[in-house]
This record gives structure tokens, sequence and C-alpha cells, in this order.
């Protein structure tokens, strides 16, 4: 038999618990386990349907009156008005396509550039590594908020893809050092070394032999990355330095301290409040979410299959 | 000063259209009370000089930093003016020359007078910070130890020219005249040359240059201590305040009862809100807030409310340059969309009140200055849509479904730029936007990240419609060259009126009006030039100018006029009373020129 026909076996032989629908009833079994997972997934799905439908929900330009300007709690604004009197429920639920799309894309891009860039230099070493961590180094040392700050002055954050993408980029790196320590662990191990052996090529070692590895990882972070991404953003928005919407939450903290007067006066306070029970419900749903993430991604928790 | 809210737009308003401060006396009563309240122009930044013409300088307009007299601000009366180190003044009959006697007795806090020397040297840096050159001022001849005169350029007209150079910061010579070349008067004479001769031309560019130098250099001085002139000298400054105490020299320190000052630091409007409701200041500058804050302000009972007028408006501006807002029926049309009411409501519920008119000046102002009869021929443009709507479709505007789309087709869509940190302008243009959506204009507020950068785009001809201040001051040549000066390609050089057209970007002609308007009246106007024409007028003669540029404003609204400033202010009469409520002049000045005169008594 010769290496290639060896090779050619080898590739043949495909895992059946990854594959198919058996992955989603893993994961389904894996959030139903424990109350706590099924309440994050609740609060994390009704979130992404608030992200997706949220803004069909209202008129494109919500409704104001001058006349009920930060109005108590009601029937009628079941979480107050704003300082022009919109109900800060609509707000928040328009609101949430932006900060919630935002997010997803800086942590999906955190993770994006952190695993390759730490796959990369994890697995050929040498002189990659080096150059790859020198700037990883350098994205990890510079402050990424004074940063973020600074670029807002100079870029327009007008859509998500822009602000997603510049959040990602500024939080990669410790990303990217831990996919590269679980890397080099990993390149040393047998079945990397077996693979090298039978002359697969790196790409499919990288993506096909380590990733999986370091999946579940991966998909932790994503999560944590999330909840990150959000904290960055709507602190941008609270310090007025990207552009107005006034349904962003983290505008909405703005005008509720500095203009409105809720840590002053309770009057206020509902404005304050409800974009922060908004980022509260959220973390909470993420936190309580990722237990379920760690054993979906790592055979090992699967105690039941 | 960005988390400042408003902070900037008081600055802006407070630099332009008033002057403040004081001076004091004392010693009587209970010299050992503790007067708070917090420094208007800025909050305390330890670390800065002790120099008044640094912008965040540690020194103190009417506390510790001194003015030769201290202008009242009415325009029922805009030659009233409090004596601060100047004791009397006088002008020759054609306005051209000032005589100043300065107060017998004024002495600095180390015991020194305070002579005509230090007011030389005030003035010659007067002309390194460019406020000199603004008021005509040519030269400074001293003509005793307390007594100097002033005149103005030589051809200068300036009718402003006393009531500009009484309002000058007074430095210490012995500090500040180290700073200066000695042959500084002339240099400043060499940089007034405005003849046709190349070589003095060049030299007096060489000088103004120098001048110009010399200012940034003078910005960044640090006194090691702390000269002051006024009823308060700097004791101690840390983050939190600034503390001053009575200065036993001061000219008037008979006068005043209050024994020590402090001015606490502030990072926004919100935390002098909190000082305010708590009771912990004395006296509360102008500051914008929402109504819940005032409502909590006035729970305190011994909080007191003190409304004044201001000269200061906000208006909602227009490019001309840009399609459709160079049509003035398009601009007309807009004004009967806009609910001021509403507007003002959300934006500035406290401290302003609706426009009535749109006419290049506040109602307090106008009602000054505008007979019945010229009102009577002005439009107020209140809310009418359905008119707003057939003026529109005149001009060949076409609603589709709730859309309007412009003459081409085009649907129409506007940016209303504001500053960040203005919130003011962020909400009034955030409800003016929801009123022209709402109306079919699809409109947003865009926020510009600093007033600085706001004002360079504006000039720069880069925004279509965007937030202004107008009016300004109770000076009318100061009140309409917010509109037919600069911003509207009008310039005074050399003493001479030049227009620049909007083809030139870089000159910040920025609203582009014709330069020839015809009124209602089939009269034919230059409002450039009638504007210009009142800084050569004393107010008695500028009526006639007056009511034309008004009428001309509303007629062909460059600016839309949102809503005018109030000027509230609190006083707390739990530690002192004897507070100058009554005294409008007074309370467009800072507390320091309150206890000078004698006001504020402790408990």
């Amino acid at each position: 038999m010769t290496t290639t026909e060896t090779a050619k076996t080898v590739k043949a032989f495909k895992p059946n618990i990854y594959q198919g629908h058996s992955f989603w009833r893993a994961a389904w079994r894996a959030i139903t386990r424990k109350v706590s997972r099924v309440i994050g997934f609740l609060i994390i799905v009704m979130f992404t349907l608030m992200a997706i439908v949220g803004p069909y929900l209202y008129p494109k330009e919500l409704p104001i009156d001058p006349n009920n300007i930060y109005a108590p709690l009601s029937w009628k604004y079941p979480l107050g008005t704003d300082f022009e009197g919109t109900s800060n429920l609509a707000l928040i639920i328009t609101g949430a396509r932006y900060v919630l799309l935002a997010a997803a894309l800086g942590a999906l891009f955190t993770v994006i550039f952190g695993t390759v860039l730490g796959l990369i230099a994890g697995y050929f070493i040498g002189w990659s590594d080096s150059v790859i961590m020198r700037i990883t180094d350098f994205f990890l040392t510079v402050p990424s908020f004074p940063l973020l700050v600074v670029l807002s002055t100079v870029w327009n954050f007008g859509h998500p893809l822009a602000m997603g993408f510049i959040l990602g980029i500024t939080s990669w790196g410790g990303m990217a050092r831990a996919v590269r320590s679980q890397t080099l662990s990993l390149r040393e191990r047998g079945f990397i070394e077996a693979a090298r052996g039978l002359g697969l090529s790196p790409f499919y070692i990288l993506f096909r032999e380590i990733l999986p590895n370091v999946s579940s990882y991966i998909g932790m972070n994503l999560l944590t990355s999330i909840t990150g991404c959000i904290y960055a953003e709507v602190g941008l928005f609270f310090l007025g330095v990207v552009p107005f919407h006034v349904n962003n939450w983290g505008v909405m903290l703005n005008m509720a301290v500095f203009s409105a007067g809720a840590m002053s006066s309770p009057d206020a306070l509902p404005y304050l409040l409800s974009p922060l029970l908004a980022l509260l419900l959220l973390t909470l749903g993420i936190v309580l979410f990722l237990d379920a993430v760690d054993e979906i991604f790592n055979p090992r928790l699967r105690e039941d299959i | 000063m960005k988390v400042i809210k408003r902070l900037p737009i008081l600055m802006l308003i407070a630099l332009l259209a008033i002057s403040l401060t004081a001076c004091g006396g004392s010693t009587s009563g209970n010299s050992n009370a503790k007067f708070t309240t917090v420094y208007y122009y800025h909050p305390i930044s330890p670390g800065a000089p002790k120099n008044p013409y640094n912008a965040t300088g540690n020194s103190f307009t009417s506390f510790d930093t001194m003015q030769l007299a201290w202008s009242a601000i009415l325009a029922s009366d805009p030659n009233k003016f409090y004596p601060g180190l100047a004791r009397s003044w006088s002008e020759s009959s054609d306005g051209t020359k000032a005589t100043i006697t300065l107060q017998p007795d004024a002495k600095w806090s180390n015991g020194k007078p305070v002579t005509a020397n230090d007011i030389k040297t005030s003035l010659a840096i007067a002309f390194t910070q460019g406020t000199a050159q603004s008021f005509s001022l040519g030269s400074v001849k001293v003509l005793s130890q307390k007594k100097l005169e002033l005149s103005q350029v030589p051809g200068g007209t300036y009718k402003m020219f006393l009531h500009d150079a009484l309002q000058q910061t007074v430095v210490p010579d012995s500090q500040y005249g180290k700073l200066l070349p000695k042959d500084i008067w002339s240099i400043i004479e060499q940089s007034q040359y405005t003849g046709s001769d190349k070589g003095k031309a060049a030299q007096a560019k060489k000088a103004q240059d120098k001048l110009t130098q010399l200012g940034k250099s003078i910005t960044q001085y640090a006194p090691k201590t702390s000269l002051s002139a006024g009823p308060f000298v700097l004791k101690r400054l840390n983050p939190g305040e600034a503390y001053l105490v009575k200065n036993k020299y001061f000219y008037a320190a008979n006068k005043v009862k209050v024994g020590s000052v402090s001015l606490r630091n502030y990072t926004g409007n919100q935390q002098i809100w909190n000082y305010l409701i708590a009771g912990q200041l004395d006296a509360t500058p102008f500051t914008s807030m929402p109504t819940n804050i005032l409502k909590n302000a006035l729970n305190k009972k011994t909080n007191q409310k003190v409304v004044t007028p201001t000269y200061v408006a906000a208006a909602l501006a227009f490019n001309q340059k840009y399609y459709p807002y160079g049509n003035t029926n398009v601009r007309k049309a807009l004004a009967y969309v806009i609910d001021r009411k509403a507007v003002q409501k959300v934006a500035e519920p406290v401290v302003g009140t609706p426009s009535r008119y749109t006419d290049g000046m506040t109602d307090s102002a106008a009602s000054q200055w505008i007979d019945d009869s010229v009102r009577s021929k002005m439009d107020a443009y209140n809310l009418d849509l359905n008119k707003a709507a057939s003026i529109l479709k005149k001009e060949g505007f076409k609603k589709k479904g709730d859309k309007w789309y412009l003459p081409d087709g085009k649907p129409w869509s506007m940016d209303i730029n504001v500053v960040n940190g203005f919130s003011d302008w962020i909400q009034g243009g955030k409800v003016i936007a929801s009123q022209l959506t709402k109306f079919g204009i699809e409109a947003k507020p865009t926020i510009v990240s600093s007033f600085a950068q706001y004002q360079a785009d504006m000039a720069a001809q880069k925004y279509a419609v965007g937030f202004w201040l107008d009016s300004l001051s109770p000076n009318m040549y100061t009140a309409f060259a917010r509109i037919y000066g600069t911003p509207d390609g009008y310039n005074v050089l050399n003493g001479k009126l030049v227009y620049y057209d909007q083809k030139d970007k870089t000159k910040g002609n920025w609203i582009g009006l014709p330069q020839t308007l015809k009124l209602s009246t089939g009269k034919k106007v230059n409002p450039g030039e009638l504007t210009y024409q009142l800084n050569q007028m004393k107010p008695e003669q500028q009526k006639d100018n007056v009511q034309t540029l008004a009428l001309a404003t509303n007629e062909y609204v460059p600016m839309i006029e949102i809503w005018d400033y109030t000027h509230v202010q609190f006083v707390n009469t739990s530690r002192f009373n004897n507070f100058p409520v009554k005294d409008e002049g007074l309370m467009n000045n800072m507390p320091g020129v309150w206890m000078s005169q004698g006001y504020v008594t402790p408990k």
C-alpha cells in the first residue's frame, strides 16, 4: 500500500457523531439539561427575535409626544418615555438590531482573526509565529477602548458592519494568543504527528484536525466576545462619540445621564434603567448559555451520548 | 468640556455677549463666611496656569481678575457700566479718544498700587490676543499714575470704542511687562499700517505675525504667584475647588462682606445640578437643565430662581448653495412645518422660550427696537402644514404617498447638523427631524464631533442645514453680524466693507443670500451694508437700519429662529442674603461684581 492510498483511507473516516441532525440533538440535550441553560437560551432567542422583527413592529420614525416627556411607567409606556416622549420600550426593541448585529459581527471578527492567526502561528512556528505574535503583542499593548474612541472620531460607524469590524480588529489579540498556545500543545500530539506523517496538507491539519479540538474554547469565546463588544460599543455611544440614533442603548444612557438628569432626579430614571435592564438581561442570558456551549462543543463533557 | 453638555454654548454666549465680573470690598459682618459657586467659564484644572489669557487658566474674572469696568449688558441702556479698576471715564465728542481715571486706592494683593502702566501693558497684551484690534485701539498715552488716554487708530470711527475698551482685562505690569519686548508699541504701530507702500505693508505683516506669536507665548505663561487687584485672591487650588480669600488691599474692601469664595469643580452640568439640588451653591450661573431638575432644585426652599433676558437665540440655518435651500419659498415652507413650541419644550424647557418671530434678534431685544408698523408686516410662521404643502406644490415639489419629492423627482432628505455635547441642539435637531419626517421630508440629526470642527466645516460650506446661534448681544451690530457678517460673505477689511461670494469657499460665506434683497415694501436693500453701517452709528441712530434688517430677515429667512435663551440663575438664601436680584445689570455679571458693589451679606 502506498502512502497516498493510506491517506485516502484515513480521509474516508468520518466520525458520525459530529454530522447531521445528531449534533443538533446533542446540542438540544445539552441546553435542556439544566433550567439555567434554558433560561439563558430563551433570553438569547428573545433578543435575537427582537433584533430581527423589532424594527417591523413600529413605524420607521417612532412617534414623539412633547407633552409626555420622561413619563412614568404605565400601560401605554411600560418602560416610561425619553426626552421627546417616545416610548422607551419601543426604543429598546427597535434599537436591538444595531446593537446586537454590531456586537455579533464584532465577536465574529474577533474569533475569525484570533483563530486563524493563532492557528497559523502555533502550527507553523518559526518566522511566521514571530511576525504574527509581534503584531498580536502590538494590538494587546494598545489600549483598545481609547483607540476605539479615537477611531470613532475619524470613521463613521453608521452601519453595524463598520462598527463590528472595528470592534473585531481591536480585540482579537487575546484570542490569537490563546489559540496559538493550544495549537502549540496539540501539534505535538500523536494524532497530529500521524496526520503529518500521512502527508496531509497543513490546511487540512489546521482546520480539520486542530480546529475541532479548540472549537469549544472558540465557541465560548464567541459568546463572551459578544458581551465584550456590546459593552465597548455601548460605551462608545455613551461617550457620544459615534453617530446619534435615539434608539441606541448607549445613546439612551448618555442622554439619560447628561441631559435628563437621571442621576439627580427620579423622574428620568426609567429612561436610564431601560437600556441598563436590556444590557443586564442580555448578559445574563449569554452567561447562563455559556455553560451549554462548553458541553455542545466539547465531546468529553457529553455524558449521555 | 465635551462632557459638559451645553457649557460650550454657554461659554460662547458668555464670551460673545456677556462681560462679567467684579470687584469687592469687605470687613464687616461675618468675615469668615464662605461663598460657594461654580466658575461660569470653565471647570477647575489644577495644572493650568494662573493666567487670564489661558482658555482654562486659574484666573477667575470678577473674583481675582479685574476689568476697567463691567458692562450691565442691557438693551435699554448699552452704556451702563459698573466701575471696576476705572473710577471714571469719558470720551471725546467724536468718540475717537477716551480718558480713563483709575480708582485712587486700587492696589494689587502685594500692596503695590495699580497704575496706568499696568493698564498700558494690559492693552499691549490685548493686541497680541487680537482684542484691541477688534475695537480699533490705536495708541495709549499715560497722563499720570492714575490717568490715561486711549485713541482709536487714525481714521477709526468705531462707535463702541470706549464701551469695548472698558471691558479689557487688567494684569500686573510687574508680572506681564517682562513678557513684552521693549519696542512693543512700535511693533503695534507698524502692524497698523494700511497704506499702499509695499515695504511698509510687508513690515506690517511681519509685525502682525510677531504679535500673534507673542500672543501664543503669553497664553502659556504661568506666573508663580497669583496677583489680584480684585476682591479676592487665590489661596489654594485642588481638583475639587479653587479657594479664594478676601483681598485686604482691594480698593473697596469695606464693601465686600464675604470672607472667602469656593469655586467648585464640575465635570458636567449634571454635577452642577447635584450641587444645586443639595443647596450647596450660594449662586448658580446659567446652566441648561430639564424640567425635572428645575423642580427638584426649587424643592429646596432657599433656592431662588432669578430670570433675566438674554440676547441669544438658537436658529436652524441654511446654506443656500445646497438645493433646494436657495429657494426662499422652500425655507418659508420649512418654517411653517417646524413647531417651535414643541421643539423648545423638549430641547430647552427651562432656559428657553420659543421664538415668536424670525427677525435676527431675540424677542426681548425686538421689543425695544421693532415698531408695531414693522411688526405687522412680519410673518410669524406659525405651524401651518397646509400652507407649507401648498407653497411646496407651487414650487414644483410633489408628494407621493407620505414622502415629498424634489421637482427633479429625487426624494427629499435632510441632515440637520448639531454638535456633540450640545444636548439642547441634539434634542432640538431630533424633534425638528421628527416633525419634518412626519411631514414627509426624511430628516435626521447628524452629530459633529466638536464645536471647533463644526464652525470650521460650516465656514467651509460643508453643511446644508445646521444649528446656529444668532442675535448674541443687545448690541445690534454684533447681533446682525451673526447673519450678515462673515457668514454671509461681508467682512470688514482695513475699515472697509468687503463682500466675498460663495464661490470662494475659503472666505466663510456659508449662507449665500443675494447681495440685494427686495422687500415687500418695495425697498431694495443690501443687508451687509446696513449691518456695517450699524458699526458706525450710535444706538439712537440705528433704529431704521435695525428694523429694515429685521424685516429682511423675516422675509428671506436665512435661518429659522427656534428658541430664545433666557438667563436663568439661582441664588440660595440659606447662608447669605442681599443678592442683587432686582438689578438686571448686576445679575448679568458674576458674583464678584455683586460683592464689590456691596451686595451679598452673610446671615
